[in-house]
């Protein structure tokens, strides 16, 4: 039998920076591979060469990648695209539809098939056809290109952190979908920092570290790493940092999101919004740190609150963590020092944000954020995409913070998150 | 919010915040036909404008709705409130001579002529744009851009709208969030590029046709467009 996708690596990088080494992989009809490793050790390089799409971003691979029979810088990308799904980490940005509807079509109508919605009832989107597609969210939009992959056939499917965003229900579903379509014959590449979710149905893993594979072959359990080991939330107070008062809120042309809804959340300790994708956590964290306005009833906050949201690029107001330290710090290089210190960024401090990963992104604007001092912390999503030794070190300084008596918020769907929680809210609940 | 964040706000509620859907659904030919009416009333009598002004208010009632009539009224009211001031100007410095009457009509007539064609913009479809595109032989990148516009410049501007405000969190002028948005943007670009490489430099094999639902909006715009020709 033929594999679907064979590749031989020798190097792969961008000049004078980051490279991979030595990375051979076949993959057969029916199989599912994944790519496991921590941040930095050079999963996203890989899938740029798998995806074609290495030479895009400025950077280069010797060595020889087969899509079936066809050198992958031979096809062409209408072949491309019908062949290979490729489901992105932040998935918003291979949206191409403004409605639900337009986005699925469109991707049916390049790859040359009818516009029948089987596949997206099936994916549980059928409610949300007429549905604008910057309001959905990432779960959601994760699920309606999965529906446009199957749509459209694909054979090859490459998932790159599929579980970042997604509620358990999500979760269940997609390892459901992905286990039809393996036994559709269809081959699964993913890309994740922790691959004990993909035991039952993995075949292969590779595992990179600092670029070269310290083990490519068949599954092993070994490999998996274990889950971090805090331990649950012990503080309590019983002053109140903000209260939600029966707040009505819709987005614009939407359904009211918020009728009637009341919550306070205690200060000095860490609250987490948990909930099911489109539920409204991350609505609501932007309501209570008064990014949005409710329609009707108030947000009342004890202290200066702040907003660091999902991609903290948003967050930002200067192009370097120095510069933006600096200004956060009124100009105290002491303090700068200090904090990058705390927050172990020394080595990245003159490097442009838009250069650095996911986690020191985060871990700048903690710092940035601490730095000015605030009272009350809304952070959405804050280990999304990080691997263990990153996530680790976000929850360390979150539960510095809370010991230090300052209040943190978050939206998570992240269950490595849900152990330093000290109270859960369950949006979309009771 | 800021001033900028509001009109960025209005401006989407304006043309962005429906999707395919109402009139934007009708058949291309009812879309014609009112349109070659709205402005063959707008230039053919003297108080056509104003009649286009508020029938198409009234259309936008039924789509895109009610929050779609406010934003456009305060939208159009601050371009007429602009041409107003600007005749009162003129006037003041001898470049003109109209009444306080005239003025005011140039108001009403600001305000109705750019009611007309923000309708006929909000309920221009972006899928049956490309469709044409794609009919009329033109390839790739180009047949995907409208439908791209339509999903790029509400996501600018939910990007643009959601960095001011944490701007205000963090007591920081509007001009200081500028850079912060230009990042942001040429960031999007850059994911796009490379998540959508193979999509965008693939031709649309077939047109975007959607399922038909029903008939309401086609008839109510060829009945409207009848009585603008009785009006004639």
């Amino acid at each position: 039998m033929q594999p679907v996708i064979y590749a031989e690596i020798r190097e792969a990088g961008y000049p004078n920076g980051f490279t991979i080494r030595n990375v051979e992989l076949e993959l057969y009809p029916g199989e599912l591979l994944v790519i496991a490793g921590e941040s930095g050790s050079g999963k996203t390089t890989l899938v740029r060469v798998l995806t074609g799409t290495i030479e895009l971003v400025g950077g280069y691979y010797r060595g020889k990648v087969l899509i079936g029979n066809t050198p992958i810088n031979e096809i062409s990308p209408d072949e491309f695209y019908y062949k290979v799904a490729y489901i992105p980490q932040e998935p918003w940005f291979a949206l191409i539809g403004y409605s639900v509807e337009t986005e699925y079509c469109h991707s049916l109508a390049v790859a040359g098939h009818t516009c029948e919605f089987f596949d997206l009832m099936k994916l549980g989107l059928g409610r949300k056809l007429k549905n604008p597609t910057y309001g959905l969210s990432a779960g959601e939009t994760q699920r309606l290109i999965w529906a446009e992959s199957l749509a459209r056939d694909s054979s090859i499917f490459i998932l790159d952190e599929p579980l970042v965003y997604i509620d358990r229900y999500a979760r269940e579903m997609l390892q459901s979908v992905v286990k039809t379509t393996l036994k559709d014959g269809k081959a699964v590449v993913v890309v994740d920092h922790n691959p004990s979710f993909w035991k039952d149905l993995a075949s292969k893993i590779i595992y990179l570290q600092n670029g070269q594979p310290i083990y490519s072959g068949q599954w092993r359990n070994d490999l998996i790493s274990h889950s971090l080991t805090f331990n649950r939330g012990v503080r309590s107070s019983d002053e109140v940092a903000i209260r939600v008062e029966n707040i009505w809120f819709k987005y614009p042309g939407g359904e009211y999101l918020f009728r009637d809804f009341s919550l306070s959340i205690k200060e000095k300790i860490i609250t987490g919004l948990t909930g099911p994708n489109g539920s409204g956590k991350s609505t609501l964290l932007k309501i209570m740190a008064g990014v949005l306005k409710p329609k009707k009833g108030k947000v009342i906050g004890k202290g200066k609150r702040i907003y660091i949201p999902e991609n903290p690029l948003l967050y930002f107001t200067k192009p370097t963590p120095w510069e933006e330290l600096y200004y956060a710090s009124n100009g105290d290089e002491s303090k700068l020092l200090d904090i990058a210190e705390r927050f172990n960024l020394k080595k990245v401090l003159h490097r442009p944000l838009a250069r650095l990963s996911s986690g020191e992104r985060r871990r700048v604007a903690l710092a940035s954020a601490f730095l000015s001092k605030y009272q009350i912390y809304l952070l959405d999503e804050p280990t999304g995409g990080l691997d263990d030794a990153s996530s680790r070190e976000v929850l360390e300084h979150l539960t510095e913070m809370a010991d230090s008596g300052l209040t943190i918020i978050l939206s998570t769907h992240d269950e490595r998150v849900f152990r330093i929680l000290d109270e859960t809210v369950e949006v979309g609940g009771e | 919010m800021s001033i900028i964040g509001a009109l960025v706000s209005i401006v989407y509620n304006v043309f962005f915040m429906r999707g395919e859907e109402g009139f934007r659904r009708a058949e291309s030919f009812s879309k014609l036909i009112f349109i070659l009416c709205t402005l063959t009333l707008v230039f053919r009598r003297p108080d056509g404008v104003i009649i286009t002004g508020f029938i198409t208010l009234l259309l936008g009632l039924y789509y895109p709705g009610m929050e779609w009539a406010l934003s456009t009224l305060v939208l159009t009211s601050i371009l007429g409130a602009y041409m107003g001031l600007s005749t009162l100007l003129s006037n003041f410095l001898g470049w003109s001579s109209l009444s306080i009457f005239q003025v005011f009509m140039v108001v009403v007539r600001t305000i109705s002529f750019s009611t007309t064609i923000i309708f006929i913009v909000a309920i221009l479809s972006p899928r049956a744009l490309s469709n044409t595109l794609r009919k009329i032989g033109l390839k790739k990148l180009v047949v995907h851009i409208p439908i791209l516009i339509w999903r790029l410049f509400p996501y600018g501007m939910k990007w643009f709208t959601e960095s001011l405000m944490i701007g205000s969190l963090k007591n920081e002028r509007v001009t200081t969030r500028i850079p912060v948005v230009a990042a942001g943007v040429i960031e999007v670009g850059k994911y796009l590029e490379e998540y959508s490489y193979y999509r965008l430099n693939s031709e649309m094999k077939k047109p975007i046709v959607l399922v038909k639902e029903e008939y309401t909006s086609d008839i109510i715009l060829i009945v409207v467009s009848f009585l603008m020709l009785l009006l004639l």
